[in-house]
């Protein structure tokens, strides 16, 4: 049957199975359990629902690290970017990941994890206004890094609705018809998403950050194992590894090497995109649920590998779509992951456990939604209710209230997508990535200065701002497909780092340094 | 505490590490293997083969950084008792 699939037989008319979906299902009730589950471990606190307690243990913590940094852009983004660009996404972004992540893990993860443990921080905003002594600071910060994890979100949404979309093509043909043949049939994306919404909300708003770090480690475990087998069973089905790649290399050989398709400068200022790991709010507040420094130990360690556990199969499968005949039909590459599962993964019910794992990654999103509300809860009503004036019942109410505005405005967001989820992840990081020097200079320089602080935030903001504007909003808003931003070179992310960097430095050695007591406080 | 944490406590130790650690990400830019589409074992571009190792031997990296460079000291000064409260700038 396979093989008739392969050589173009007409599939549309055969019945399609139903099993692969109530296998999905069945993973969405099982995080709907663990929801129950955190719910029974929550101690009733504000401190509880933002940081577990501090209890989370060094396997725990490795699952739902990974799980947070790897969502749609991991999973569908790098399979829709291969299939364009081939093997060099692995070079450009997952590897470069693996040293960057864990080093900025150690220089930036634990340092904070122990300011935060010392210092009772709950949000970076917190951190930051305390270490340059400026409320005004932290007024300038939340906005900028809400804009920035709402993109990150909406990636993980238009993820999770293009997949569904391919993986169940033809299941309901009289409910959902469409003119091509390409999403015939299939749960659109509006719906698809819109469970998503609901299960995230259930199991976050029943146990805070543990539920979110509960629900990661699961989702880690079953998307590890599911890309593995997935590149196993497609591998089979085309004849084996060898076959498949002997396919591509006849049929476009490019898609094997990076000559032509990436450039050593382009290649090289990848780099700095993984830096946006130092940055981002929900990292920050993983961090914070760590029982103890050595927790990091394991990973720094495993997260390299399992990097590459999740990226490799990915991206060769990929690479693959590229040599398989016919050639696939997809509406965007976003779809190329669900459709070679499909077409590609014979059995039933291993295909549905390999399409939840996939899911499994898209949805771990969780940690940036959790992030936001925390950040609006601490960052915004605290600070204008007054000290002390809000118990801790009133917190969670008001950080549920602001995961579910971000929700809504996200899944609005993503009814809109871009042609690449890729694409728009990169953009992300890159503003995340432009933050770096600010928390980098927080830990470990006395003389950087709270003028400094704005310059670089704001330097960052603008010099990202235009170059986001030339790079994907200009060409999405004509109509044109963006091709690579690079700007003499170099990826946009380089310039935004630089900028940043000129300005932080540039201004803190010509303004006024610290306060002798906070210097006190951060370097004694 | 154990005898090589007492140590890490009054200087940072294993500050050569980070020269490995430059050497290491240095080795990231495999600019040798641009064009060569080369299969290892059959069906792994040399390009990507070469990178799947780094990501392993990037384990590696971190676990002997673990050993020999760890700061023991951040988890004492987390748990000591701060001197001042948080301030509000809000």
């Amino acid at each position: 049957m396979l093989q008739a699939a392969a050589q173009g037989a007409p599939a549309a008319a055969a019945p399609v199975s139903h099993l692969p979906l109530f296998v999905i299902g069945a993973y969405l009730a099982v995080l709907v359990a663990l929801g129950l589950a955190s719910m029974r471990s929550f101690r009733g606190t504000s401190k509880d629902y933002f940081t577990a307690s501090h209890s989370v243990g060094p396997v725990l913590l490795l699952l739902s690290v990974f799980g947070t940094t790897m969502t749609a852009f991991a999973m569908v983004g790098s399979t829709a970017k291969s299939y364009e660009q081939g093997i060099g996404v692995y070079t450009l972004m997952a590897s470069s990941s693996g040293i960057v992540h864990s080093l900025v893990f150690f220089l930036v993860g634990i340092k904070l994890w122990a300011i935060g443990k010392r210092y009772g921080f709950v949000t970076q905003v917190q951190f930051f206004r305390d270490r340059f002594e400026s409320g005004g600071l932290g007024t300038l910060l939340f906005p900028i890094l809400v804009l920035l994890v709402i993109p990150y979100i909406v990636t993980g949404f238009i993820g999770a609705g293009s997949f569904v979309q391919g993986a169940t093509k033809g299941m309901f043909p009289d409910t959902f018809a469409t003119a091509s043949p390409a999403t015939n049939g299939a749960i659109p994306p509006w719906l698809s998403v819109l469970v998503v919404c609901v299960v995230v909300l259930f199991y976050i708003f029943q146990g805070g950050v543990r539920g979110a770090v509960w629900a990661n480690a699961f989702q880690t475990i079953l998307f590890l194992v599911a890309g593995v087998t997935a590149m196993w069973m497609i591998a089979s089905s085309l004849g084996g590894a060898d076959a498949a790649t002997a396919a591509v290399l006849a049929k476009k050989p490019e898609m094997l090497a990076r000559e032509g398709q990436i450039g050593h400068g382009e290649f090289l200022s990848y780099m700095l995109v993984p830096l946006s790991v130092g940055m981002f709010p929900h990292l920050f507040q993983n961090w914070l649920t760590a029982k103890d420094a050595k927790s990091f130990r394991t990973v720094l360690i495993f997260h390299p590998i399992f990097i590459l556990v999740v990226w490799m199969p990915c991206v060769l499968i990929g690479v693959w779509a590229t040599g398989v005949v016919p050639e696939l039909k997809v509406p965007t590459s976003n779809a190329v992951l669900s459709a070679m599962m499909t077409k590609y993964v014979g059995n039933l019910f291993v295909r549905g456990l390999v399409q939840a794992g996939t899911i499994a990654a898209i949805m771990s999103m969780d940690s940036q939604i959790m992030a936001l509300g925390t950040m609006f809860t601490e960052d915004v009503v605290v600070p204008l209710a007054g000290k002390g004036k809000l118990s801790d019942r009133g917190r969670v109410l008001w950080s549920r209230l602001f995961i579910l505005a971000i929700m809504a405005v996200s899944y609005w967001l993503a009814l809109y997508p871009p042609p690449n989820v890729f694409d728009l992840g990169v953009w992300c990081f890159s503003g995340f990535a432009g933050l770096f020097p600010l928390v980098v200079a927080a830990i470990y320089w006395k003389r950087v200065t709270t003028a400094g602080a704005f310059a670089s935030v704001l330097t960052m903001l603008g010099v990202w701002s235009v170059l986001f504007y030339r790079g994907l909003l200009q060409p999405a808003l004509a109509g044109q497909k963006p091709s690579e931003p690079l700007v003499l070179g170099l990826m946009p992310v380089a310039w935004v780092v630089l900028a940043a960097g000129v300005a932080l430095v540039g201004v803190s050695l010509a303004t006024r340094p610290p306060s002798a007591a906070t210097l006190k406080k951060y370097f004694a | 505490m154990s005898a090589s944490e007492g140590k890490s406590a009054s200087a940072p130790r294993g500050r050569w590490m980070w020269i490995v650690v430059a050497l290491f990400t240095l080795l990231h830019w495999d600019f040798w293997l641009w064009d060569d589409t080369t299969l290892w074992f059959g069906f792994l571009p040399a390009g990507l083969g070469y990178h799947a190792l780094y990501s392993l031997a990037a384990g590696g990296m971190w676990l002997l950084f673990m050993r020999v460079a760890w700061p023991a000291h951040i988890e004492e000064w987390a748990n000591a008792a701060p001197d001042d409260e948080p301030r509000t700038h809000a």
